[in-house]
């Protein structure tokens, strides 16, 4: 540990000093009997004085938790020697507030070689990945003259995961993949859902005979059938900006849905990928099973909005990263133009692009002035605008406002795709 | 007529370190407490010294309640850090500069008494002074190289 003198050592020194001089200099005996005191304090404190070593374990009762969930932490602190006064603090972010009556910090007493358990209480207030690092140790001797401080790393971590929407339907690409899974495909083959009929030909399996045909025309009929494939989603996390207030924001919320989305199309055997595009590019190619699900959910847990002046080309984002019949699900505030401009160019691509705007209307108030509120109302016809070009490339846009239930923006994305297959593309 | 006349001076030093106390405790300047303690010293000196000097219980009593002054004060400083304390640990502080206090009050009462064996001046009172300011000023030193 840091040893480092307090201000009371270096106060009861120099008032011992200067008694003891003034007292040689205006010989003054009473002088140096005042003196004498703080010096013996000083001689004292120097003979009692011990660094510790202390050693300081933590453990979180879980490295994965909720977003609102109570983490509880465990730290254990032994010494070789009993230190008085003991302060320790474990720096974690401030998204883990300290809950319950152990605070953090806190200070306690140690004996030497007994070691002390003390239990603190986080409540995980957002979404993301979080070292319990580092632990803050300042010890005080007896007599207060000396500290110590000591700054430990651990290893503890702990992902907070966003809580987990609801959500009844998905939003699936007009166009399915080649492997099985649980989305009707437009293409004919081997399936449960009936397509059509036609005369038979040779090859064909008898199975497949549709005899109520059959009898009618006079000629084998055979039933041909949807196969049921997976499909392929690229969730785009628009990263540019953000509108926040100290409980939350639109990434918050973005984050959230992609949580949820990415979960239920990868139970549903999809194959499904992720894009920040913001300040920092960052992808997933997509994949299926649990482990894409983790690598997503890794990738989410670092999204942060950074500002930047370059980006915006979605031609930096490599063509693995889009597959050609994926759905795009974007999840933007539309709040950057760099972003609103990237999502055309990929519709403009052929890209089947939808976006979930994730509104920043709640986060951001008219201002009282006159002018303040002529600004807002500017700002808003620029976002309907803005909506109006989705809508006129063919891009169904539904505004997600906080509060509302995801599976109701979704809701509304369907009927605009049911009412639109034909318009576009 | 001039010691009637000087009879408030102490009273100078006095109020100069109650000023630096409470500039202290405001948390403005750390090292105002050590002022404020010097300055309370030199108050007594001062008194000391217009009043002929008397090394006896009342100088006991005087410099164990500076050391008391200067364990409060600098706990307060302590206590600025926002760190929840227990109740415990507040008993034992307590118990701690009451030990503090006694302990001075003594060590005042072996030195005073020890300085009432030979009063006035005198060459092994000056190298004993000599010495003890030397080892003082060296403590000092070895401190700050810390």
């Amino acid at each position: 540990m840091k040893q480092a003198a307090t201000p009371k050592l270096a106060a009861c020194a120099t008032l011992a000093a200067l008694g003891l001089l003034a007292a040689l200099v205006f010989g003054r005996a009473g002088l140096a009997v005042l003196a004498a005191p703080f010096l013996a304090i000083v001689v004292a404190g120097l003979a009692v004085a011990r660094k510790p070593s202390i050693v300081v374990s933590l453990e979180a009762e879980r490295d994965r938790v909720l977003e609102g969930d109570t983490l509880r932490l465990e730290i254990e602190l032994e010494s070789g020697v009993t230190v008085e006064a003991l302060d320790v603090l474990v720096a974690v972010a401030p998204e883990l507030e300290p809950v319950g009556e152990a605070r953090n910090p806190f200070s306690t007493r140690l004996v030497a070689h007994r070691p002390l358990r003390r239990e603190i209480r986080l409540r995980c207030a957002r979404w993301g990945a979080f070292r319990l690092s580092p632990v803050v140790l300042r010890a005080r001797d007896r007599l207060g003259l000396f500290v110590y401080e000591q700054t430990i790393q651990t290893g503890a971590a702990v992902k907070v995961y966003p809580r987990e929407e609801a959500l009844r339907a998905l939003l699936y690409p007009r166009e399915t993949g080649v492997f099985a899974g649980d989305v009707v495909s437009r293409q004919k083959g081997d399936g449960l859902e009936f397509a059509d009929l036609r005369p038979f030909v040779p090859g064909d399996r008898l199975r497949r005979v549709n005899w109520r045909a059959t009898a009618k025309r006079g000629e084998l009929w055979v039933a041909e059938l949807h196969p049921e494939r997976n499909a392929e989603v690229v969730v785009f996390l628009d990263t540019f900006a953000e509108a926040r207030r100290a409980d939350g924001g639109t990434l918050d919320q973005a984050v959230s849905a992609a949580f949820a989305l990415v979960r239920r199309y990868l139970a549903h055997r999809d194959r499904v990928g992720l894009v920040s595009f913001g300040g920092v590019l960052d992808w997933v190619v997509p994949g299926s099973g649990l482990l894409q699900l983790y690598r997503i959910v890794d990738s989410l847990l670092q999204s942060e909005v950074v500002m930047s002046h370059a980006g915006g080309d979605v031609g930096a984002i490599p063509a693995r990263i889009l597959p050609p019949k994926a759905l795009v699900v974007a999840l933007s505030p539309l709040l950057d133009e760099r972003a609103a401009r990237a999502l055309l160019d990929l519709r403009a691509r052929g890209f089947d692009v939808v976006v979930l705007e994730v509104s920043p209307l709640p986060f951001v108030g008219a201002g009282p002035a006159e002018l303040d509120r002529l600004a807002h109302r500017l700002w808003m016809l620029e976002r309907a605008r803005l909506r109006a070009v989705y809508l006129g490339a063919g891009v169904p846009v539904v505004e997600w406002r906080e509060g509302t239930p995801l599976a109701a923006v979704l809701q509304g994305v369907s009927e605009f795709r049911r009412s639109g297959r034909h318009a576009h593309v | 007529m001039a010691v009637d006349r000087l009879a408030g001076l102490p009273l100078v030093p006095g109020v100069l370190a109650a000023a630096a106390f409470l500039v202290g405790l405001a948390g403005l300047d750390d090292r105002a407490p050590t002022l404020a303690l010097a300055l309370l010293g030199a108050e007594y000196g001062t008194f000391l010294h217009l009043n002929g000097e008397e090394i006896g219980g009342a100088t006991a009593v005087y410099a164990a309640g500076l050391v008391l002054a200067a364990e409060l004060a600098y706990w307060s400083l302590e206590l600025r850090a926002p760190v929840e304390v227990a109740s415990s640990a507040i008993r034992r502080r307590f118990a701690s500069i009451a030990a503090t206090v006694v302990g001075a009050f003594v060590v005042v009462g072996v030195v005073a008494y020890a300085a009432g064996l030979r009063t006035g001046s005198g060459f092994v009172l000056d190298i004993t002074g000599a010495i003890a300011l030397t080892v003082a000023l060296s403590l000092v030193a070895q401190l700050a190289k810390r």
